[in-house]
């Protein structure tokens, strides 16, 4: 048994819970508290298709089928989040998960008496109507998203100019400990933080895509070099990379070493599952390259699985992003993290210059998790 | 007896990596610690003096006969390793059992909590994915606001007197605790309350209730013992998480623990200390990971049966 109990071997226990934590377990607190959901991910991944989906047609179904049922109970928590604790707007997701989840056998029945339910009209348009409903749903991170990118532009002053008085309380959130002007800080951190965390973000779900399927198609043994490295927090992966390379792409290269063994877990999980299929054999009986299988035959099946994954990779960044800035290892001038460690020794006098940043940070986690549950929704 | 090997092949493999990858990154430390402008003398001594002018593999090997004999090496500063972890080993330790304390009542209650209860769900599964979003510090950052510049109850910062235990002044311990507790909940709680709602929603579990059995019977002979090992594997793996991950927690209160000196050390480009603590998290992460899966054959009839 040995690890793979927590690996994949969720057949044997049962418990999704449990080998979601050894997916991710390997990754440490740091990542893991964030990774909750891609752990899950894995272990739910496991059970389903170990369950045997046959009854689900349709390639976008299989995919989604090994990810949506701990994307879909973290989805009907959340809209309470968003609405402050008011009943769930998403009445799709409420409905579908009663008492919040459920075992991953009683949704999966649930499911497909609604795909059954569904099926007549499941034809493109239903799709387009449903991607659009997506979208109308998440514009609140993408509007934030939008105004974090333009930001910049319309912050009042430069993130180094001095302004006025140290502490002072002029500017909409005041002058920090050197008089500069804490509301610009902020609109000028965000751009760089957001987009360092989606290259580190695309970077790490590009490669484990990649070891992930070639895992699935080859042998798994190719995802055990990669436990050592899930081993390590992904805080101390920043660190030590740091150490050699002090600089942004030093961060980004960090953030997506610490990435790709959950990523690798997650893909080879929904991999594995289309490599058995007949599309594939068939491909293969004709003789067809592996690179071209695998990018035409397998990649596109298991797209949404991918996507959620590199939302969750960007919740996951956007946190080692940010503490980076925090302990000072980050290369950008007011970066999110930088703000609360400069904020710290001063928060009696200006509590503000704290409370911002802690309150940014918070806002862009959250939503870039909300992003991702979205995501795995589309399926 | 294997996993332990397994585990014991990936911990070599792991802190091979860490002296090669170092190497082989496109940084070079004592360039950029020193800056653009230093002489290449200067580099080339400072370089000798680290001994990175030796090839890396023998370095290695220097290394590890090092460790076998319990010796981790000098220090940059010129301080042995070793005495420079042990009181500070101590002091993370401290942190994350007290912290491990807490955590292990508490999450198990909340989260069968919200499990059986739709109400208390709402609340408890919101405040676990905020908290389980943010960063540390973050949360850590509230609490100051709150409890050391609002309330004025507590220190900011964990100053602790040289050669003394923070025991001997217990309010220091009180927020970086507070601050991993909330952080180790919220992760704890979203996976044992999945799995403990996953059991209630089973078929046997309303075998039980149509058989007419108590709320307590049902807890006891029915969650328990199926949301037990996941409970242990997320403890154990949360408590090592401790050790290692408390890092921002330690930096921001200046807690003397292994993170604090962690991300001082790479700070300064000390390769030994960074190579060291590395090694005794990772072991720590391993190991931890080992006893979890011995945990859930123990604690499952079936598994436990197969061997």
């Amino acid at each position: 048994m040995s690890r793979d109990v927590g690996a994949g071997g969720a057949a044997d226990l049962g418990a999704g819970g449990a080998a979601g934590l050894g997916a991710g377990g390997a990754a440490g607190r740091d990542g893991l508290a964030r990774d909750a959901a891609s752990a899950g991910d894995a272990g739910r991944a496991g059970v389903v298709s170990v369950a045997g989906d046959a009854d689900r047609a349709g390639a976008v179904s299989v995919a989604g089928g090994a990810v949506s049922p701990e994307v879909r109970a973290g989805g009907a928590v959340s809209p309470e989040v968003r609405a402050g604790g008011a009943v769930s707007r998403d009445g799709q997701a409420g409905a579908e998960v009663p008492r919040d989840g459920g075992s991953p056998a009683t949704q999966r029945t649930r499911r497909h008496r609604q795909d059954r339910a569904a099926r007549p009209e499941q034809d493109g348009k239903a799709w387009q109507r449903r991607l659009v409903a997506g979208l109308k749903r998440g514009w609140w991170p993408l509007a934030l998203l939008t105004l974090i990118l333009i930001a910049p532009e319309l912050a009042p002053h430069a993130a180094t100019d001095v302004v006025g008085l140290p502490y002072s309380t002029q500017g909409l959130l005041g002058t920090d400990h050197l008089g500069r002007d804490v509301l610009s800080r902020l609109m000028h951190g965000g751009r760089p933080m957001v987009l360092t965390s989606l290259a580190a973000a695309a970077l790490g779900t590009g490669a484990g895509t990649l070891i992930g399927l070639v895992a699935a198609w080859w042998r798994p043994f190719v995802l055990r070099p990669w436990d050592a490295v899930a081993a390590v927090p992904g805080i101390l992966v920043l660190l030590l990379v740091l150490t050699a390379m002090p600089n942004r792409a030093g961060i980004v290269f960090a953030v997506a070493l610490a990435s790709v063994p959950l990523s690798a877990r997650v893909v080879h999980a929904a991999a594995a599952q289309v490599i058995g299929k007949a599309h594939v054999e068939h491909a293969k009986v004709r003789g067809e390259r592996t690179a071209w299988i695998l990018g035409r035959e397998v990649l596109p099946l298991i797209g949404t699985t991918v996507l959620a994954d590199l939302g969750l990779r960007f919740v996951m960044a956007v946190y080692l992003v940010a503490a980076a800035g925090f302990l000072g290892l980050s290369t950008m001038s007011s970066d999110w993290g930088l703000l609360v460690v400069e904020a710290l020794p001063g928060a009696a006098l200006q509590p503000v210059a704290l409370l911002a940043p802690v309150v940014g940070i918070a806002v862009v986690a959250v939503s870039a998790n909300r992003v991702a549950d979205r995501v795995g929704e589309w399926a | 007896m294997r996993e332990l090997l397994t585990s014991l092949g990936l911990l070599v493999l792991l802190s091979f990596a860490v002296f090669v990858g170092v190497d082989l990154l496109p940084g070079d430390p004592v360039t950029a610690r020193l800056g653009a402008t230093a002489s290449p003398a200067r580099i080339a001594e400072v370089r000798a003096h680290l001994g990175l002018d030796r090839p890396v593999l023998e370095r290695y090997g220097s290394w590890v006969v090092g460790v076998l004999q319990g010796d981790l090496g000098v220090s940059a500063s010129g301080r042995p390793v070793a005495s420079m972890l042990s009181d500070r080993v101590g002091n993370s330790v401290l942190l994350s059992v007290v912290t491990l304390v807490l955590l292990v009542p508490l999450s198990f209650g909340l989260a069968v909590w919200a499990a059986w209860q739709r109400s208390a769900d709402r609340v408890i599964s919101g405040g676990a994915l905020l908290l389980v979003s943010v960063p540390e510090f973050v949360v850590a950052g509230a609490l100051v606001l709150v409890f050391a510049v609002s309330l004025r109850w507590l220190p900011a910062v964990s100053l602790v007197p040289v050669g003394s235990s923070p025991l001997s002044t217990p309010s220091v311990l009180v927020l970086p605790v507070l601050s991993l507790l909330l952080v180790g909940l919220a992760y704890a709680v979203r996976v044992i309350r999945s799995s403990a709602v996953g059991v209630l929603a089973s078929p046997h579990v309303e075998f039980m209730w149509l058989n007419g059995a108590s709320r307590r019977d049902v807890l006891r002979q029915a969650v328990l013992p199926a949301v037990l090992p996941v409970a242990v594997q997320v403890w154990l793996v949360t408590g090592v998480g401790f050790v290692g991950g408390a890092v921002l927690v330690e930096k921001m209160f200046g807690y003397p623990g292994i993170g604090e000196l962690l991300v001082s050390s790479v700070r300064t480009g000390d390769l030994p200390v960074v190579q060291a603590l590395v090694l005794i998290i990772g072991a720590a992460m391993l190991g931890a990971l080992v006893l979890a899966d011995w945990a859930v054959v123990l604690l499952t009839p079936r598994l436990r049966v197969a061997r």
